[in-house]
């Protein structure tokens, strides 16, 4: 038996070197100038104290971290986790029997219906999002219906309150949800359905005890692929809130534009960004595969 | 007894696929209403474009004219299509690269360029803004390009690798044991293999450029301006009609893009079987 | 002795902690069909690899015509491989994928279609040259891949399981055209597979290897017939294996012990007491109502199995082996429950003596 040092490293030629670094440099340098440099300047960014007129002060501090629980800064925070959320279920609940819905169909009829449920995105959302406008505010085309219908006698009010802003992220990213689920459930192997209805159970049953399980990775990614855009939106919620809904993103992009407290905006955006890597990490643990954003 | 059971079985079968289309009709009209909408008030004879004020192609004809809407146009277009080009070729090579490529840090890589899809991009806009900012670099159509890329390069990545799972490694083999270099093997071989995912991650990437919003406006200097950035800052005063004229032709040449794009698929598939 | 065109020299391979070629000596003579048998996971494809250039010997030495090629690219060595799926290109048509090699070498166009279709027409393939490879059937994917290797003239073609995707006639038939294509080209065949029956059926030369180590190299005949390890016994035909110990060395024959009697082996060089390996091939075992001089394996017949030209009789010892016997036709069979004696031409009988193939079950 020779020893074990004859496995050293697997011998590469230098011109199969060459072509690796041609083929891997690009992306690493980039990501290395566009993402590490930048994210470490973010958080070296955090501990900084502010100065007068938006000067920064490069002496340490925790005083940004510190501020985020000042009540009017967690106040949004809690609430933009809400509102996150509350799209997030909504999205998997509308979104869910939607997939479901597509996947059996015939391989023809869902690539229709997918095609269709894309199109809507080609157009530029921010334009989209004043089409809610159009429709919501309370001589809108929705309150119209309903007084000509005769279900309200008063305009409701559906415009610059959390109403909008829900239904705005709900229409940007429901294909989201969509997506990542109908490939789970149309990967599913059907056979399994129908033993599970041959030994007795019912479809009910089925349901919760196969189908569920099964396509709850799909699930995974939908919820992380709302999710994070959802909480960190705040153009849907500047335009349908109406100023008075805030979100992190709005209160991030505040430090930059009106208050240009740069340290704290930092801050703020390495809580999101912490926040969001927590709920991977703890989604990927529950057993929801990252792969399947891919999707 | 049976025969009974089995009709009220087809019956139940008939209300539960009626009840399926029927939800999945609301749910279209819940997507497509919006996009009407857009496309009807364009047409809207008002300035601020809140209430139907009566049919006029006006917005269209001043569309053409108005020169400062063609310019962001322009922009927005040239940022779109040189950050499209730049993720394109990049992360088309490092996804290749970095399918065989071993080498110590790779995890953090391929971690990192997935990062702009998986935190929100505020987050990455605010981070970019304050490097260029520290180290004393101009903002500019330049800046907003390099924010573009980074933001696009995951999802050619994505389209890429997964052309690149459906390929047979050995055909690159069979290149270089045919005499190609590992130049002309990528050329002949490996990128004809993943062109169909080159292409549609740079057809999502294009139209991902095409309306961003949010590290535009961070990276973008005073005079620079994209379609989003004038859309997002007309809101408050009520958007012209112009805006939904030109949300709409845009609409219609992606529709037609699509449209060919199929087409043209169809036909190859004909022409294959037959 | 024919000139030797390959030749690996004490070749070590490790993935990690895997040991997966261990200290190979081979010799590859030129125009010969060598085939690399065993099963999968042996290490036989990792050989064939490191000829073509994909992978690197760990330590020792791999030359090409004496020359090594620790240095040189895959594009840059005289072989041309046949892959296992063909890897055919899916972008090209047949007459492109097969001109791939001469376009790379930038031959002159004319060159490269005479040349094209000359190959096609070796392997049955003239008219297909706008078809596209998916329209293509198996066995024509793998003529196409044969085609394409063999337009480079290269000194040495390897194969690596090229008919495994094959369906059992087509391979037949594949096999008979691959030997006959060998033979008139005079190109060294390097061809690696798990199948014994195709390696009996094409190669000059065998090498069995198993765990990364060759066991035996030798004429399809020989290593049938004389098997040098338990390994190959049992890796190649069907072997009765006996593990026996030495008892009385006689004028004529040796008699040598097993669980419940004994069996006889010609004279040789043995001491009382050694143990020896015996492997016994069914068709050359007989059995009879009574004891024969120098054997002494009893049995009953316990199964009797019809495979069509030939019958195959299990016979089971007191000690549980199960002994095989072939009969054919016209040979008198014995009924099930019979208690038979079985015997055999003494010279038939192959002693194993390496220590590492024997197992304490005596």
């Amino acid at each position: 038996m020779k020893k074990k040092n004859s496995e050293e490293k697997e011998k590469i030629s230098i011109a199969k070197r060459i072509s690796q670094i041609a083929l891997c440099g690009p992306v690493t340098i980039w990501s290395v100038l566009f993402i590490y440099v930048p994210m470490a300047l973010l958080l070296f960014m955090s501990f900084m104290t502010k100065g007068p007129l938006g000067i920064i002060k490069y002496e340490f501090t925790l005083e940004n971290y510190k501020a985020i629980f000042d009540s009017v800064y967690f106040n949004v925070i809690k609430e933009s986790v809400l509102v996150a959320l509350i799209t997030t279920v909504l999205s998997v609940l509308m979104g869910y029997p939607f997939a479901y819905f597509m996947a059996m169909k015939k391989k023809k009829i869902s690539g229709i219906l997918m095609i269709l449920l894309m199109i809507p995105f080609w157009t530029n959302e921010l334009v989209i999002v004043y089409s809610f406008v159009i429709l919501l505010n309370n001589s809108g085309l929705v309150n119209t219906f309903l007084q000509v219908v005769g279900i309200t006698k008063e305009p409701l009010s559906m415009l610059y309150n959390n109403f909008a802003v829900i239904a705005g992220m709900l229409y940007m990213l429901l294909p989201f949800a969509v997506l990542p689920m109908y490939s789970s459930i149309e990967k599913l192997d059907k056979g399994l359905l129908e033993a599970s209805k041959d030994l007795g159970a019912g479809p009910v049953k089925t349901f919760f005890k196969i189908t569920l399980p099964l396509t709850a990775p799909g699930i995974f990614a939908g919820v992380i692929l709302v999710f994070i855009p959802t909480i960190g939106y705040y153009q849907i919620t500047d335009m349908l809130g109406g100023g008075t809904q805030m979100m992190i993103g709005n209160l991030i992009n505040n430090q930059f534009s009106i208050s240009r407290n740069w340290p704290f905006g930092a801050a703020l955006s390495m809580l999101l960004a912490v926040l969001i890597l927590v709920m991977l990490f703890i989604c990927q643990k529950i057993g929801g595969n990252l792969d399947d954003l891919a999707a | 007894m049976e025969r009974e059971d089995s009709k009220s079985r087809a019956r139940r079968k008939k209300v539960w696929h009626g009840m399926s289309w029927l939800y999945a009709i609301v749910i279209y009209l819940f997507l497509y209403i919006p996009v009407f909408v857009m496309i009807i008030y364009s047409f809207n004879d008002s300035r601020n474009n809140m209430v139907w004020q009566g049919f006029t192609t006006k917005y269209y004809a001043k569309l053409f004219s108005d020169s400062g809407l063609w310019e962001i146009f322009g922009n927005t277009l040239l940022i779109a299509v040189v950050s499209t080009l730049f993720a394109t070729v990049i992360g088309t090579l490092g996804a290749v690269g970095f399918k065989k490529a071993r080498f110590k840090g790779k995890g953090l890589i391929t971690y990192s360029v997935y990062f702009p899809i998986v935190v929100p991009e505020i987050v990455l806009a605010v981070a970019t803004l304050m490097m260029f900012s520290l180290s004393d670099v101009k903002l500019s159509m330049g800046t907003m390009i390099l924010g573009n890329i980074t933001l696009l390069l995951p999802y050619i990545f994505i389209t890429v690798n997964s052309r690149l799972a459906g390929m047979d490694p050995s055909i690159e083999e069979a290149s270089l044991d045919l005499g190609a270099n590992r130049f002309h093997t990528f050329i002949n071989i490996t990128l004809p293999a993943v062109l169909p995912g080159v292409i549609s991650g740079a057809f999502m990437g294009f139209s991902l450029a095409l309306e961003n919003l949010v590290i535009s406006s961070f990276l973008a200097d005073a005079s620079t301006t994209n379609l989003s950035m004038r859309v997002y800052s007309m809101v408050k005063k009520g958007v012209s009609p112009e805006i939904n004229a030109l949300s709409t032709l845009i609409f219609l040449v992606f529709l037609l893009m699509m449209a060919v794009y199929g087409i043209t698929n169809i036909v190859r598939n004909k022409v294959k079987l037959n | 002795m024919a000139k030797t065109i390959v030749s690996m020299l004490n070749v070590d391979k490790w993935y990690g902690e895997n040991h997966i070629v261990k200290n190979m000596n081979l010799d590859i003579s030129e125009g010969e069909f060598l085939t690399l048998l065993g099963p999968s996971g042996c290490g036989k494809t990792t050989m064939l690899r490191m000829v073509s250039g994909f992978e690197q010997p760990s330590a020792g030495t791999i030359k090409v015509e004496n020359e090594s090629v620790e240095k040189k690219e895959p594009y840059q060595r005289n072989v041309n491989t046949v892959f296992q799926n063909y890897a055919l290109f899916p972008n090209m048509n047949v007459y492109d994928n097969v001109a791939y090699g001469l376009k790379i070498k930038k031959v002159p166009k004319a060159e490269i279609k005479k040349r094209v279709t000359e190959m096609l027409k070796l392997v049955q393939l003239e008219g297909f040259e706008k078809r596209r490879i998916s329209q293509m059937s198996g066995g024509q994917k793998q003529r196409i891949a044969l085609a394409r290797a063999l337009i480079n003239h290269p000194k040495v073609l390897l194969l690596d399981e090229p008919l495994g995707a094959l369906d059992l006639k087509l391979r037949k038939q594949m096999q008979i055209e691959l030997k006959q294509l060998q033979k008139r080209l005079g190109i060294t065949f390097v061809y690696v597979t798990h199948d014994q029956e195709e390696a009996l059926t094409m190669s000059d030369r065998i090498a069995i290897i198993n765990e990364g180590v060759m066991e035996q190299i030798d004429t399809p005949k020989n290593i049938y017939e004389h098997p040098k390890t338990r390994f190959v016994a049992e890796f190649i035909g069907e072997s009765n294996i006996f593990d026996t110990v030495v008892k009385n060395i006689l004028e004529d024959k040796v008699e040598l012990a097993i669980a419940e009697g004994h069996i006889a082996v010609p004279r040789g060089e043995y001491t009382v007491g050694e143990k020896v390996t015996v492997s016994v091939r069914p068709e050359v075992m007989s059995f009879s109502r009574e004891r024969i001089s120098g054997f002494s394996v009893k049995g009953v017949v316990k199964d009797i199995i019809y495979v069509g030209n030939f019958v195959k009789m299990i016979v089971e010892m007191s000690n549980g082996q199960e002994i095989k016997i072939t009969r054919f036709d016209s040979m008198e069979l014995s009924d099930l429950g019979d208690v038979v004696y079985l015997n055999w031409p003494l010279e038939k009988g192959v002693v194993i003596r390496m220590e590492d193939s024997f197992e304490d079950t005596v």
